[in-house]
């Protein structure tokens, strides 16, 4: 049994040569949160489902509270969408930095633990801590912790931060625009694996046709050219359970597909700013698409996109003023609210029912990395189909195909 | 030679592994003073079977996960559980073992073997030396408790309520304006992080050894029904209210 290390959970390869096929076994406990949110209060939902992901609780919470404020037609504040679309940012750099430098990044340098990075390239290592130590900051001073916020609730916040701490928040992000900039010339000049193996790339889709996701949707946009009703998720993307493993497997018309940066990244890469596109010029974005490698890739090009987001949002967040109010008032009524959220990993849905109390009386999540568990597998096949090198190298180079992913094994078995 | 280190997760959302490297410049100089020699999320190179400490982050709800939380115990001189999954069973607990029946059938399929049973504490299966509480584990306890075991000293337990630091926090209190909050029984230590959040204590540092249950339950009552009590009691105490059953003591 091959236990894949450096990944967020606990999953194991299994590989049959002869028959050239790569078959992943999802081997965490099973947490049944659907089954632990029901009967409990709505204002529970977003406390206990963070808990579903140490390394991306705040888009949980995010799409939790969302889910909330939808099944009650809570309209919240202009305020508190900039201030959650900050704190997303953060959550997008704090994941997608720790990934790439302690998950992914030693695989293409040649090293094993994450921190031997600091005696290689002490350069890049340092950029990745100031950008570590940024996004902590934002999380905690807006959501009031770096893991596991404290400060959202439904209709807004429970507490606001002050003027001067967004504008330390936008003082320290200017301060890493440069870092981020160094780890994208990092990835950029990393020897990424061969390999092409189209699919269907799903995102959410921004209502504002110029916007990169960030954190308020009309549809789930395909690279096939269509859009899915939000709402209509559970009959376009079909979950099965598969032996050996407690993580279902997404598919859609019966194949894999993808989520995530890469997906996000071939679908509104032309919504990038001057600055980024200066950089997308440095690369052929047509051949990133299918080689799912390039996903260490686009984290990067996240990484500074989100941070350049953060600084505009600060500035909005300053022009406007902070409206003492941190809440909407809503009324609790029974319905069924659907919350979407692009996660670091790709698209995740909170999806309530409840009764006229608010009360749970049904709970769907559908994570990313479920969605992309099918399509793995089928990039691993194809990869041992051109794989001409030896047994062990083979497994190596699919571990990396893996890990490229981020898929994140605690998320999916929730 | 320098003391070996391993770090293993069960079942959890290994939050609290997240907050350890968070400690960045801090977590380089921890590395400075041992060697990690099993560590699955930070390094392949795992080989090394014996430790003098063993830090463990999650609950072992699959058996395969109790098996090897025995025998990392025999292989281990200081067992540490990390967080609150590891410490009290955490959120993973708050289904109990009917109720998991239940959900498995309803969210896998009945045809559908499951590989768990309901989450509990590694106290359960095996002894523990020292617990690093909460969810997540803050950085400063982490540090506190690792320093410790370099020292030779078993990380202490903190003794004293939520509510300490609360109050030097200035934030008004949350049961006399019949907010829910479990600060005057929980263990503090947390510079009652979520309280100053606006969230109340969901008390997952655990149980205060000498708090007063059945008191604070009357004070609950004043505003909430036995239901709701525990319901917000169950999120990360499961395990100790079935110890601290209601109404034992009246």
């Amino acid at each position: 049994m091959n236990i894949i290390a450096k990944i967020e959970g606990h999953g194991a390869l299994d590989i049959d040569f002869s028959a050239k096929k790569a078959k992943l076994r999802i081997l965490e406990g099973e947490r049944l949160f659907e089954g632990i949110l029901v009967g409990r209060p709505f204002d529970q939902t977003y406390w206990i489902t963070p808990r579903i992901c140490g390394v991306c609780p705040i888009v949980h919470a995010l799409a939790s509270v969302k889910a909330v404020e939808r099944a009650f037609r809570a309209q919240v504040s202009s305020q508190t969408i900039h201030l959650r679309s900050l704190l997303f940012c953060s959550q997008m750099i704090q994941s997608h930095i720790l990934h790439l430098v302690f998950l992914s990044l030693p695989d293409y340098l040649g090293l094993d633990r994450g921190t031997e990075i600091k005696d290689q390239h002490p350069r890049y290592f340092s950029f990745a801590l100031n950008i570590k130590k940024a996004a902590d900051f934002i999380a905690e001073t807006i959501g009031g912790r770096a893991v596991h916020p404290t400060t959202i609730t439904a209709g807004g916040f429970f507490r606001l931060p002050k003027i001067s701490q967004i504008k330390a928040i936008k003082s320290q992000l200017m301060q890493i625009l440069n870092d981020a900039e160094g780890v994208l010339n990092l990835a950029l000049s990393l020897d990424y694996p061969q390999l092409k193996n189209p699919c269907e790339y799903l995102s959410a889709c921004p209502y504002d046709e110029n916007e990169y996701p960030i954190y308020n949707y009309q549809k789930i946009l395909s690279n096939r050219g269509f859009g899915l009703k939000i709402e209509n998720y559970q009959t376009e993307i079909k979950e099965k359970v598969v032996s050996n493993s407690t993580a279902k497997f997404a598919r859609r018309k019966g194949s894999g597909f993808m989520v995530g940066a890469l997906a996000r990244m071939a679908l509104f890469s032309d919504r990038f700013s001057p600055l980024i596109k200066k950089y997308l010029e440095k690369i052929d974005i047509e051949e990133m698409k299918f080689n799912p490698f390039y996903n260490n890739l686009a984290q990067p090009f996240e990484i500074l996109h989100y941070t350049e987001q953060g600084i505009l949002l600060c500035d909005k967040i300053l022009r406007d003023g902070l409206d003492e109010r941190p809440t909407v008032g809503f009324k609790i009524k029974s319905g069924r609210g659907v919350g979407v959220m692009e996660a670091p990993r790709g698209t995740l849905y909170h999806d309530y029912t409840f009764d006229a109390k608010g009360n749970v009386l049904k709970a769907n999540i559908i994570t990313p990395t479920v969605q992309n568990l099918t399509h793995i597998e089928e990039d691993g096949n194809a990869l041992l189909l051109t794989c001409d090198r030896s047994k062990n190298e083979c497994i190596d180079l699919i571990k990396m195909l893996i890990r490229a992913y981020d898929p994140c094994i605690t998320c999916s078995v929730h | 030679m320098k003391p070996t280190i391993a770090i293993y997760d069960f079942t959890d959302c290994e939050g609290c592994e997240v907050q350890l490297i968070s400690l960045l410049e801090d977590f380089l100089e921890i590395e400075k003073r041992v060697e990690i020699v099993n560590w699955r999320l930070g390094q392949e190179d795992n080989h090394q079977i014996q430790f003098d400490i063993c830090i463990i982050e999650g609950t072992p709800i699959t058996r395969e996960e109790q098996k090897l939380l025995r025998s990392l115990r025999k292989r281990s001189k200081i067992l540490v559980a990390l967080g609150a999954c590891a410490a009290l069973g955490g959120v993973p607990a708050s289904v109990d073992q009917t109720q998991r029946k239940k959900w498995l059938k309803k969210i896998y399929g009945a045809k559908y073997k499951s590989r768990g049973d309901s989450a509990k504490p590694l106290s359960n299966f095996v002894k523990v030396d020292a617990i690093i509480p909460g969810c997540p584990a803050t950085k400063k306890d982490i540090l506190r408790a690792i320093t410790d075991l370099l020292d030779g000293k078993i990380p202490a337990t903190q003794n004293f309520p939520v509510c300490k630091e609360c109050k030097a926090n200035n934030n008004p209190c949350r049961l006399l304006n019949n907010q829910p909050c479990l600060g005057p029984v929980s263990i503090g230590g947390c510079d009652a992080i979520c309280v100053s959040g606006g969230a109340g204590c969901w008390g997952c540092r655990g149980l205060l050894e000498n708090g007063n249950l059945p008191a604070f339950r009357k004070t609950l009552e004043k505003f909430m029904t036995k239901q709701e009590i525990e319901q917000f009691m169950s999120v990360f105490l499961s395990n100790d209210l079935i110890i601290n059953k209601p109404n034992t003591k009246t």
